[in-house]
């Protein structure tokens, strides 16, 4: 009796571990086909300034304002929902290009779908590149911004009062939710 | 059999040109063609020299979903009902260049979107010089109108290291033109449209060019 019990115990054990990494991939292709232009941008950023990025959880895990939103702040959740945030520090943006060039990548990746609201660039800043796009009720918005060292790729949805602000002061609100976002918790 | 294999080819990428081309003839139908609007796309010359760059496009879609009833703060504190003033409008679309030095943009920049200025139905109304601290500010604003109305504006904000292009499409109160400053990344330039006309200010002497 115990015998059986034990191989049955195994078996299920032993399916699980087997069923586990499909399990996964499935979650991540299914992240992936939710946001594919997230992905696609993400990328682009690698590829075209030979960077690699670390997303989310690792960064929640060091204490990021990101953790924050996922987490209890009510407010937060209703200013960002559906946030996806990849971070690339300390590594080397000054060699590839200055704005045109990802620029146009960024365009060619993401239009017609995705809407350019704004470029903006200052010199020894880096530069902060938004794009929108509304889907029924939801307002997306993708902010990639570029520094010397630094960069980070920014998808939220928005409320229809955040949306209204951004498309007032695009460049200004633009850098607020991207800092809003990435700032490290008190 | 060769030639039955052929000639389906053919018929298959006869429909799928004809499926590319109509799917590319709807994409453009959803966008409504405006005539005030300028093309001031691609000005990547322009983009790569600037060491500051502000490139904004509102276009009708995100006109609309700004509530009408929004106010906006500006900058001495007084709000401005913003949503009244962008009833009518279609697009508003910004470029403004900063450069490190003089000279490094010319009236060859400036060319396209001159000719396009140049068209029917557009109009140079205030053409002004103002003094500033370090330079002066030559502004031309310009308007579409058409049966009575207002199409559009057009504004060039030139400097020695700066260059900015605001166009404006659609239904606008020209008295409220200053009240736009600030908001959509138009930058502060003073342009008041209701007093320009009749403050003598109008077709001055355009600033020496850089």
């Amino acid at each position: 009796m115990m015998r059986r019990r034990f191989f049955s115990l195994l078996l299920i054990i032993s399916a699980s571990l087997v069923a586990l990494p499909a399990i996964v991939e499935a979650a991540a292709a299914t992240t992936t086909k939710e946001t594919p232009e997230y992905h696609a941008v993400v990328k682009l950023i690698e590829s075209h300034y030979h960077v690699k990025h670390r997303g989310i959880p690792f960064v929640a895990n060091l204490g990021v304002k990101t953790a924050k939103v996922v987490s209890k702040d009510a407010r937060r959740v209703l200013r960002f929902g559906d946030f996806k945030l990849a971070i690339f520090e300390d590594q080397d943006f000054s060699g590839r290009d200055t704005t045109g060039d990802i620029r146009t990548a960024l365009k060619r990746t993401l239009e017609p779908h995705w809407h350019p609201l704004v470029a903006a660039k200052i010199e020894d800043e880096g530069q902060t590149l938004t794009f929108t796009k509304v889907d029924d009720d939801k307002f997306k918005v993708l902010i990639v911004v570029i520094g010397q060292r630094d960069a980070t790729v920014l998808q939220v949805n928005l409320n229809p009062e955040e949306f209204a602000k951004l498309l007032l002061n695009p460049e200004q609100q633009s850098r607020e939710i991207t800092n809003e976002a990435t700032s490290v918790e008190q | 059999m060769r030639t039955k294999v052929d000639s389906w080819l053919k018929i298959v990428s006869l429909a799928l040109a004809l499926v590319a081309s109509g799917a590319a003839t709807a994409a453009n139908a959803q966008q409504p063609q405006y005539a005030a609007k300028l093309q001031i796309d691609n000005e990547e010359v322009l983009a790569q020299r600037a060491n500051e760059l502000v490139d904004v496009n509102l276009d009708e879609t995100l006109l609309r979903i700004i509530p009408k009833k929004i106010k906006a703060k500006q900058e001495d504190g007084t709000e401005v009902d913003i949503g009244a003033i962008i009833g009518g409008l279609k697009g508003v679309y910004v470029r403004s260049y900063g450069f490190n030095n003089e000279g490094e943009y010319s009236e060859a920049n400036l060319s396209r979107m001159r000719a396009q200025l140049r068209s029917p139905g557009w109009v140079r109304f205030i053409n002004v010089v103002r003094k500033k601290t370090d330079d002066n500010m030559h502004i031309e604003v310009y308007m579409m109108t058409s049966t009575g109305s207002i199409d559009g504006l057009a504004i060039l904000a030139l400097e020695p290291k700066r260059l900015t292009l605001v166009n404006i499409v659609g239904n606008i109160n020209l008295e409220k033109l200053s009240q736009l400053e600030g908001q959509f990344g138009i930058p502060e330039l003073g342009i008041d449209g209701s007093a320009s006309q009749s403050d003598g200010s109008k077709d001055s002497k355009p600033a020496k060019k850089p």
